[in-house]
């Protein structure tokens, strides 16, 4: 099966890449989400072609480094955007022991193609962090207008990414096999991919505001 | 059991759809209140701020303006009162006086001389008038005890001053201040509060140096304080708040638990001491 809302969420990956090269604004942050999109986007167009060339499962093993990789980079994006010290160490232990469970589930059943655990236990851990995130940024604001900040448009592009996915990621392993649910999954994770594309492309648009609180009075 | 099949398919179509949909409106909803709040957050931040800096503006404005009264009662003094009297020195000895005879000259000399004693004296009183004699050559306790004693002196009130432990002292300036807010504070014990007894006593720990005033009148609490403070026909507490201001110092108004008096606690930092 392959919707147009598919190639549509295949496409939108490159909006964040082409604005990143395009506007040429080299902020750390902005570098993580082109090495994000940029890693989703080669990600998307090699499984495809093994898709074709080889058959889907082997597409479907090559997915096996798809979610640490994925897990990894927005974890680093979140460990440079939140500043307790007491979030980052939970953030660090908790992604730490991820990917060990990960490795230990991947080599103990490689046959399956989708975890449902894995990607459920990947979305709370980072919804958790984003919750981390705003919670620093309710109790401690720094800057007047938290949306023009780069950081925010990430934030808030992974969060959306993850609610909205987490459902059919919970439902996925069971209920593959009902053609309703594969056409919503498609559906739900293609929109959600895409809202996330288009916040970080706003995120590589944001210049960041420095003038702080205290500039102001 | 097509028909079971068709029911479990509807049940996860359902959740995925309504849970999806709930997530959403959720993650939606935090990422507004996230954005709407912290605006709110930062803009009372800024009215605190705002507001500081106009409190600190009126202070430094009250101060200039308790020093520019005083510019004006010296200038006043002097016009006044040392102006014509050194005035009338010059006419007792202008140059006539030679001309004149013996028994006149030593009496315009005597004159002179004796107008001349007076106004070194009003000098003097205004002299006194800018930093208390007492003060500047035996330090605070003793210009306390002497205005505390000169209260007393009236019969109107039971004044008491007892100083624990000032074996090290403040410089000039910031005893200065402290008196200046004593004397006010006092002042206004007196004016308003129909106290029968005024208590001052000095204390010390590692932190703090404390200067305690206690009566037994109609005082005021910290909120009272800071109502009338910030209120702009007052000039007196705002020079209170001024002088502490300079000092680095705080001040506390309270009522005694036992509602049988009121203290007004003046602290400043040890570190301030010599």
């Amino acid at each position: 099966m392959n919707l147009v809302i598919e190639d549509i969420l295949r496409l939108s990956t490159l909006l964040p890449i082409l604005l990143f090269l395009v506007l040429k604004q080299k902020e750390k942050v902005k570098w993580v989400f082109f090495y994000f999109s940029g890693f989703v986007f080669l990600h998307a167009i090699i499984s495809a072609l093994l898709a074709i060339y080889f058959g889907k499962n082997i597409a479907f093993y090559f997915n096996i480094i798809f979610i640490p990789a994925e897990f990894l980079l927005i974890s680093y994006f979140f460990s440079q955007v939140i500043e307790y010290e007491f979030h980052k160490k939970i953030l660090i232990i908790s992604s730490s022991i991820f990917i060990l469970i990960y490795i230990i589930i991947t080599v103990s059943s490689p046959l399956i193609r989708f975890n449902s655990l894995i990607n459920g236990i990947e979305s709370i851990l980072i919804i958790t962090y984003s919750l981390f995130f705003f919670y620093e940024k309710l109790r401690y604001p720094k800057n007047l207008f938290i949306y023009s900040q780069p950081y925010f448009w990430g934030v808030s592009a992974f969060f959306l990414f993850f609610t909205t996915s987490f459902f059919v990621f919970l439902f996925r392993q069971m209920a593959w096999n009902q053609s309703v649910f594969i056409y919503q999954y498609v559906y739900i994770h293609a929109f959600a991919g895409i809202i996330r594309n288009i916040l970080l492309g706003v995120g590589m648009i944001a210049k960041p505001d420095k003038a702080g609180i205290a500039e102001l009075t | 059991m097509n028909v079971l099949l068709k029911a479990g398919e509807t049940d996860v179509t359902y959740v995925v759809y309504f849970g999806t949909f709930g997530m959403l409106l959720l993650a939606v909803g935090l990422i507004v209140f996230v954005i709407f709040h912290q605006r709110k957050v930062i803009y009372y931040q800024l009215r605190m701020r705002n507001m500081q800096s106009d409190h600190q503006k009126m202070l430094l404005q009250a101060t200039l303006e308790s020093q520019e009264e005083e510019r004006q009662r010296i200038a006043a003094d002097l016009h006044d009162d040392a102006g014509p009297l050194l005035a009338t020195v010059r006419l007792y000895l202008n140059e006539n006086l030679v001309h004149q005879d013996m028994a006149t000259q030593l009496q315009s000399i005597h004159n002179a001389k004796q107008i001349v004693d007076e106004t070194i004296q009003l000098i003097r009183n205004i002299s006194h008038s800018l930093i208390p004699p007492t003060l500047k050559n035996f330090g605070l306790e003793s210009a306390m005890s002497d205005l505390i004693q000169k209260i007393n002196g009236t019969g109107s009130i039971h004044a008491s001053c007892r100083f624990n432990d000032y074996s090290r002292r403040l410089k000039l300036e910031q005893e200065l201040s402290v008196f200046r807010i004593l004397q006010e504070l006092i002042n206004n014990i007196l004016k308003h509060s129909r106290a029968s007894f005024l208590h001052l006593t000095q204390n010390k720990n590692e932190d703090f140096f404390y200067l305690r005033i206690h009566h037994d009148g109609t005082g005021l609490t910290q909120t009272e304080f800071e109502k009338l403070r910030d209120n702009p026909t007052g000039l007196g507490l705002k020079n209170i708040q001024g002088r502490l201001k300079i000092l680095g110092a705080s001040i506390f108004f309270e009522k005694d638990s036992t509602n049988t008096y009121y203290k007004v606690t003046l602290e400043l930092p040890a570190d301030a001491l010599m």
